[in-house]
């Protein structure tokens, strides 16, 4: 081993000692004399241990620098190669969907494709690039896909500000995580981004890069594009937007759902005037123009009609949609694109969007009572189901006040305690085990409900307290009665007999899939179920003491060459209770007696939490629910009756006035 | 040193070459550069092995550069799959890759164990009778 050079203090040759010396030993007459070789003095100790330093603070870093650039371009050369595989067409690929119908044969719209309306190039206004390359990457038109000098600025920027205030992703790259569905912060997830955004900047233009963004990107509240948003939010075409609405649509990209003008106002203006600003510092816009457009109102042309009516159409293609994949997804041989598809379904477009204008006209008015109560007022939320008994099919389903402010679908993702909307279930387990009739003593008197794992000892449900101020204890009384009048303590009563084991055993075969809690209080509807899957329980009621089939919207499905390939309706399930025990608790819970037309019963949870009714008549099953996101109580006496009860009330006259009368589709034909 | 050099680099472009016309041009995907790879941080030590005969720590700091790259750059190919713990042996490219880091990281290796190893005794007529072999600028 004769040297080395990882160590900066190997010999090189020749240096210019070397050279003389080299030139000295070429000579004809050598010579080797003592004085010779004592020629080469040794550097002084200042001077070799300076030349170590120097040495080290040179290759040390050099090598380091080699080491860490190697590293990163192996890192970079996975995840090039891996997005090799990547279909660049399918940046401009974006899909035609599936024609949804109502009962009636109108056109709902078209699901899979989120409502876009396509543009060009040529749709775009100057300002409104201006505005996005302000708000969202300003140097688009000069980097590659990536943003190395944009990522160093936005770290400096969050830096400084402590907080996240820029973001480091070009359009490109947003465009990639919208193309390839690369969602997610980790690493792996980023550098795919990037590997795929300068995959496309390889493939596409500029302007057609800026296109296919403009027509795929999120603006909040079910707008999809550019087109759709500026339809939606203003009425207008994209070239018709002005520059402060350009400013606010742009301005809301980096949290469509939370800075939408339809959510806030106040979120939808500050991140306007960011854009603003943004635009004014990079030259495209002067004093005056800036100082005029912050003092603008941009105002969101449109009635709260249209928007709620919007509203309902988004959210029916979105639920369509989910049901229409699942079911696909299910077939032997599944199917991705819903291309080409004709969906008829089982909604009546007219009496949802009545649905959720009744329902918006009485949340304003329980707003009022709220407010006079002194309770909040923000938050109060309803859900509305109704189902034809036969089929489990869906006429109308409203799962949130305004889709444009929530998307959360209260009607199926949310699960609340039922309270005493699940007192017919108690009693229908209590007949079946044939323990009691419906004239059956049960006895009215106080009762700790501690017993029932409630916890409170006070309050309207608590010991020694009857359910409702207006009630006395009436000692011994029917089954029937304690059921009809909705009786917390005989119910009590009687579910510890029968014992919670039957009764979940039937609250399962009548539908509800949310398993209730092994605790005593279950009996009591201290479990969380969802409205969807409650309104189907009820249907047991109607149908004999079996449920309707699985609910869903969807009536038939044919593919483009017109070939149907409808889901097949679940097979009539197993009975969940005896006819005798269907009919004995349908009688209870209706309030005109025998023979009378609708039969219901409301549900309230003992902190006033949440508000239930639940009605049914012979060929449809319905569910309300009011109650706060938050889970707090909506206000003193809050019952089930009050609030839920009218609103089910008006949605079904206008129901019954105008029944939902589509063609028997071919799926349905016996 | 010099010859260690050489050897690795011959080994490296060996691996380029087995890797672009033996596994890179089989099966149906498209004959790429990037299973040649390893020849490239092979040819450019190699260059490193000839400028080192007229300058020598030059030349061997060019190979080590080199050395540095190819083993620093395989780890990193190979980092995204094993952290995802989908790194699979099987696979042609990865043993390339893994072959060509694990060459490198050897030449490292052995550079570094001679930096810390004692030096040979300078002869007193080297000087005269190599250039190659020229006495030690450290003390």
């Amino acid at each position: 081993m004769e040297e080395d050079p990882i160590d900066p203090g190997v010999s090189d040759v020749p240096d210019e000692k070397e050279k003389a010396e080299t030139v000295a030993s070429s000579d004809p007459a050598p010579v080797s004399s003592p004085e010779l070789a004592g020629a080469k003095k040794p550097r002084p100790l200042w001077r070799r241990i300076l030349v170590v330093f120097l040495k080290f603070v040179f290759f040390t870093p050099l090598y380091l620098v080699v080491a860490l650039a190697a590293f990163g371009g192996g890192v970079g050369w996975h995840y090039f190669e891996a997005s090799a595989d990547l279909d660049l067409a399918e940046v401009e690929r974006l899909e035609v969907g599936a024609l949804v119908r109502d009962v009636k044969g109108r056109e709902i719209g078209r699901a899979g494709t989120l409502s876009r309306l396509l543009i060009t190039r040529d749709d775009i206004p100057i300002h409104f690039v201006d505005a996005l390359i302000a708000a969202e990457d300003q140097r688009f038109y000069l980097h590659p896909g990536f943003d190395p000098v944009g990522s160093v600025r936005a770290a400096w920027v969050n830096y400084r500000a402590d907080a996240i205030r820029e973001g480091a992703s070009t359009l490109t790259q947003q465009l990639a995580r919208d193309v390839y569905r690369l969602e997610g912060k980790d690493a792996d997830r980023k550098l795919s981004e990037i590997a795929a955004a300068v995959r496309i900047e390889d493939r596409y233009t500029k302007d057609e890069i800026l296109v296919h963004y403009l027509n795929r990107i999120y603006f909040g509240s079910g707008f999809y594009g550019i087109g759709s948003a500026a339809r939606g939010y203003f009425g207008k075409t994209p070239r018709q937007l002005t520059i402060d609405e350009a400013a606010l649509l742009c301005g809301l990209i980096p949290s469509p759902s939370r800075y939408s003008p339809l959510v806030s106002e106040k979120l939808a203006r500050e991140n306007r005037d960011q854009t603003l600003r943004r635009m004014h510092l990079i030259g495209k816009l002067n004093d005056v123009q800036l100082a005029t457009f912050l003092a603008t109102e941009t105002v969101v042309a449109r009635s709260r009609e249209h928007l709620l009516n919007r509203g309902q159409v988004n959210y029916l293609l979105a639920r369509v949609e989910r049901e229409l994949r699942a079911s696909l997804e299910q077939r032997p041989v599944p199917i991705k694109s819903l291309d080409g598809l004709v969906v008829e379904t089982s909604i009546d477009l007219e009496q949802q969007q009545e649905a959720a204008r009744a329902m918006d006209r009485h949340l304003e008015e329980i707003v009022k009572k709220a407010a006079t109560a002194g309770a909040p007022t923000s938050d109060i939320e309803a859900a509305f189901v109704l189902m034809e008994n036969r089929t489990g099919r869906i006429v109308v389903s409203v799962g949130s006040r305004d889709f444009h402010k929530s998307e959360y679908d209260r009607a199926v993702e949310m699960t609340r305690p039922p309270g005493s909307a699940l007192f017919p279930f108690v009693y229908a387990a209590a007949y079946e085990k044939g323990a009691f009739k419906p004239d059956s003593p049960v006895f009215d008197a106080p009762f700790d409900n501690r017993e029932m794992g409630l916890g409170s000892i006070g309050g309207i449900l608590g010991e020694w307290s009857t359910e409702n101020p207006a009630n006395r204890w009436q000692g011994r009384i029917p089954a029937a009665q304690a059921l009809r009048f909705s009786k917390n303590a005989p119910t009590a009563r009687l579910g510890l007999q029968v014992g919670l084991g039957p009764v979940r055993e039937l609250v399962a075969a009548a539908g509800i899939e949310s398993a209730l809690a092994d605790a005593p209080g279950s009996i009591l509807g201290n479990s969380e179920v969802n409205l969807t899957e409650i309104t189907l329980a009820y249907t047991t009621f109607p149908n004999g003491g079996t449920r309707a089939p699985l609910p869903g919207m969807i009536r038939e499905v044919r593919d483009a060459a017109g070939k149907l390939i409808s889901p097949p309706l679940e097979l009539k399930p197993d009975p969940a209770m005896s006819a005798n025990t269907a009919r004995a608790v349908s009688e209870s819970l209706t309030s005109g007696g025998e023979g009378a037309k609708e039969s219901g019963k409301s549900g309230t949870t003992p902190a006033f939490t949440d508000a239930w009714y639940f009605g049914f008549d012979d060929d449809h099953t319905w569910g309300t629910w009011v109650g706060r996101d938050s889970f707090s109580p909506l206000y003193p006496l809050a019952f089930g009756g009050a609030l839920a009860k009218p609103l089910a009330a008006e949605i079904v006259a206008g129901h019954t006035a105008n029944p939902a009368s589509g063609p028997v589709s071919a799926s349905e034909k016996p | 040193m010099r010859i260690f050099t050489l050897i690795c680099s011959l080994f490296l472009i060996a691996l380029g070459a087995a890797g672009y016309f033996g596994w890179g041009s089989e099966g149906e995907a498209p004959q790429t550069l990037v299973s040649a790879i390893p020849g490239g941080f092979g040819a450019l030590m190699l260059f490193g092995v000839l400028v080192s005969l007229q300058l020598r720590r030059t030349g061997l700091q060019i190979a080590a550069l080199a050395a540095i790259a190819g083993a620093f750059s395989g780890l990193g190919r190979l980092t995204p799959d094993y952290l995802a713990e989908s790194l699979d042996w099987k696979n042609e490219t990865t043993f390339l890759i893994a072959a060509m880091s694990a060459i490198s990281l050897l030449y490292l290796l052995v550079s570094a164990v001679t930096a810390v190893l004692p030096k040979r005794p300078r002869r007193e007529t080297s000087r005269i009778e190599s250039a190659d072999e020229t006495p030690e600028s450290l003390p």
